[in-house]
């Protein structure tokens, strides 16, 4: 009973927490990649992000255990923030 | 304009539950005869589409898409409700809804 | 939580389609309980701004204003602000409208008097030019704010109601996966079956129904939040919040001060340019910076009603203050800025007609609905597991009186709020406090008393609500001369509007009151009726795979 509380612990915060850290990564990288005028990117970037959000939060119960839940989150945010500094640092 | 799309709408749902055997077996107690279960889909959506061109006649299309789907909900809602408590009189209601969609379409 | 879900190392036994689904139920439901009651006090409040300044004005019965034009309507604040805010960095002005016929102003005092707050905000009569003094009362605005901000400082209300918007998003797209027989299960209702079929029927209908509206004004409130939840996309292209809006946003961007002083340019003639140049469209807002410096501006905006696309922001026009030449302004919104202002715009449903707008209102109280039934057929679920005769669980009570407050609860609270604007004196100080005051206690207490009433706080708070609401009516009549008798005569449909919506609201309520006592005689003779329980209530929950229970058949 313990193990499956921690698992669902580990889901929620991956959701919730994790699943913020990647919307947030998503909306930072769109706002710099996306071939619009600056405003008008971060704009489109806030919309896509909550999409990403959601769907991050249903793939993370939905996928088969708590540590890939971690992975699926976390892998694409770190690729994300990266991609974002790389379009910062690159004057995009 | 917008009661003919609403009584359309209404039609419309009516026929595509209709269409159902559990709700054909609801209000007509009688099994859905299998030719009249394609009539019944195409009169369905028919009416539904219709009720799209009535919003967009009378409003325009972004403002018609808009009244559409909250149309088809309160229809949609006052169908289920109506079925659930007096099958016959959602039945009935149907038939109103589609004689007089025409004329207050004509009337608009 | 037994026999929720099996644990994790159980699981693969399950096809991969059926875990999903089961998994998706898991979440819908959780997602769903941890925030519906806040969510049902968001979508009640909602569904009621729709109508916001009706409420504000039958909240004030006394003010009996007709609008008019914008041009009028500047003039009259023109003269107003000239006299009493000469020196203030910016005036605001707000047209006339059929829906607000006052004029509305406000502007920040430049020396506000010692323990006076420095901004003000003013509703003028548009024929006497006077300020209109009325009853305070904060109206149909507390409960708008509410809906947003839930009375809690800024920004810590709008976090919580932005976290609340993202769970109702994973809750509904969660409940869209569960429900599979989304299409065969399109009109079904059997409220006969009672239990938790009836209540599980009532959610998916009111669920799938409304499905169109649901998912857009969940997702287009978030964008409404999205600069606060989400500054990450800000702050990734701009160094900081401020420069971002004032890109956005340009004509509102405060300029600074030439120092110089200049008389301001007469405001009406600008009106007739702009609504000119808008072909028709009509003016809604002017703001003035600057009024009485060489650096003035005045920027008018497009009325938001205009078009579905302005809900975000309107096109504006931006004149020089002292000479009144035109500067530019912001166009259309290119693609981008159009599909935010749709989103935001269908949220906020301000381009709505009044037969629209009445749709808007049964389709939001309709997602009312559907949070609720949610909230009941949690309980009806786990009731339905219970071995018969035996008293609820612990935690099945307290989701029930969390839920009676939070529902029925809220009902009564908003029926006293309107209740205590006809009773409070007119002359009260700090009035709207205590009308707002009241709301609250009268919602405390209904939870207090869901506590210890058990058995009997859905029938008995339902009734409270069903009567005070029923009796609104003749509360107005006793209070007032704009009553039922007088208003619809005259086609006052503000005031006939909202009477008449309390008596509904009121049937609806009593019919509540009805069925919960009724069922709670029912639930005292459970056992002879769980024994009859048909097919999918016979074998409970043994097995882990309580979603059975989510099927249709």
């Amino acid at each position: 009973m313990l193990r499956y509380r921690l698992a669902v612990t580990s889901r929620a915060a991956a959701a919730i927490g994790g699943g913020y850290v990647l919307a947030s990564a998503a909306a930072a990288c769109l706002a710099v990649w996306l071939p619009l005028a600056r405003v008008d990117a971060v704009v489109a970037a806030q919309m896509l992000s909550f999409v990403v959000y959601a769907c991050a939060a249903l793939w993370v119960f939905a996928t088969r255990n708590a540590w890939r839940a971690w992975a699926g989150v976390a892998l694409p945010a770190l690729v994300l923030a990266a991609l974002f500094w790389l379009g910062r640092a690159g004057g995009v | 304009m917008s009661a003919a799309a609403f009584c359309l709408a209404y039609a419309g749902f009516s026929a595509l539950c209709l269409a159902m055997d559990r709700h054909h077996e609801d209000v007509f107690d009688r099994a859905l005869p299998r030719g009249r279960r394609l009539w019944l889909r195409a009169l369905g959506w028919l009416g539904l589409v219709l009720s799209l061109a009535a919003c967009a006649t009378a409003w325009g299309w972004s403002y018609g898409i808009v009244e559409w789907v909250g149309i088809l909900s309160l229809a949609g809602l006052l169908l289920i409700w109506l079925l659930a408590y007096r099958p016959r009189a959602a039945l009935a209601a149907a038939g109103a809804c589609a004689a007089a969609a025409p004329l207050l379409a004509w009337a608009a | 939580m037994k026999g929720m879900r099996q644990p994790e190392p159980a699981q693969p036994a399950h096809a991969p389609a059926e875990g999903l689904r089961q998994a998706m139920s898991w979440l819908h439901t959780w997602a769903g309980l941890v925030f519906g009651w806040l969510l049902f006090a968001m979508f009640l409040t909602g569904a009621l701004s729709f109508f916001r300044p009706e409420i504000t004005r039958w909240m004030r019965p006394e003010v009996a204003v007709q609008p008019v034009s914008a041009a009028r309507s500047v003039e009259v604040a023109e003269a107003y602000l000239r006299r009493h805010a000469p020196d203030a960095a910016r005036w605001f002005i707000v047209a006339s409208t059929a829906r607000e016929p006052g004029v509305r102003i406000s502007y920040q005092a430049a020396k506000p008097p010692p323990g006076q707050r420095g901004f003000r905000r003013v509703t003028l009569d548009p024929v006497t030019g006077q300020e209109i003094h009325a009853r305070e009362t904060r109206g149909g605005d507390f409960l708008y704010r509410f809906h947003f901000q839930l009375e809690m400082g800024v920004p810590w209300g709008r976090w919580l109601a932005g976290i609340a918007g993202m769970f109702m998003l994973v809750a509904i797209l969660s409940g869209i996966i569960t429900h599979k027989k989304l299409f065969a299960d399109f009109f079904t209702f059997r409220p006969r079956k009672g239990g938790q079929r009836a209540w599980m029927d009532g959610h998916n209908a009111l669920s799938v129904l409304g499905l169109p509206f649901h998912l857009m004004i969940t997702f287009s409130g978030l964008v409404l939040l999205a600069s606060l939840l989400m500054p990450a996309g800000i702050l990734a292209a701009y160094d900081n919040e401020r420069e971002f809006f004032d890109e956005a946003f340009p004509a509102f961007a405060m300029k600074p001060a030439s120092g110089q002083a200049a008389p301001l340019v007469p405001l009406a003639p600008l009106v007739a340019q702009a609504e000119q140049a808008w072909d028709g469209g009509a003016i809604q807002r002017m703001v003035v910076n600057r009024p009485g410096d060489a650096a003035a501006t005045v920027s008018l905006s497009r009325a938001v009603s205009d078009r579905v696309s302005y809900g975000r922001q309107a096109p504006t026009l931006t004149f020089d203050g002292v000479t009144g030449q035109p500067l530019g302004g912001t166009g259309e919104a290119g693609a981008v800025g159009t599909v935010a202002g749709t989103v935001v715009g269908l949220h906020l449903g301000l381009f709505a007609q009044p037969l629209l707008r009445w749709a808007y209102f049964l389709v939001s109280l309709a997602g009312t609905a559907m949070v609720g039934t949610g909230l009941a057929l949690w309980i009806a679920k786990r009731r339905q597991k219970l071995r018969s005769g035996a008293p609820d669980t612990l935690s099945l009570r307290l989701v029930d009186v969390l839920n009676a407050g939070s529902i029925a609860g809220l009902c009564v609270a908003c029926a006293a709020y309107f209740w205590a604007n006809r009773v409070l004196p007119a002359d009260l100080p700090a009035r709207g406090q205590w009308e707002t005051r009241i709301f609250f206690a009268a919602w405390a207490a209904s939870y207090v008393y869901a506590a210890l009433r058990g058995r009997r706080k859905w029938r008995d708070l339902s009734a409270l609500g069903a009567l005070l609401l029923l009796l609104l009516p003749v509360l107005n009549a006793l209070t007032t001369d704009r009553h039922l008798g007088a208003s619809l005569p005259a086609g006052d449909w503000v005031m006939a509007g909202f009477d008449l919506s309390a008596l509904v609201a009121g049937l609806l309520l009593a019919w509540i009151a009805r069925k919960s006592g009724g069922r709670e005689q029912a639930a005292s003779r459970r056992p002879a009726r769980h024994a009859t329980a048909g097919p999918d209530g016979a074998a409970p929950p043994l097995a882990g795979s309580s979603n059975a229970a989510y099927e249709s058949r």
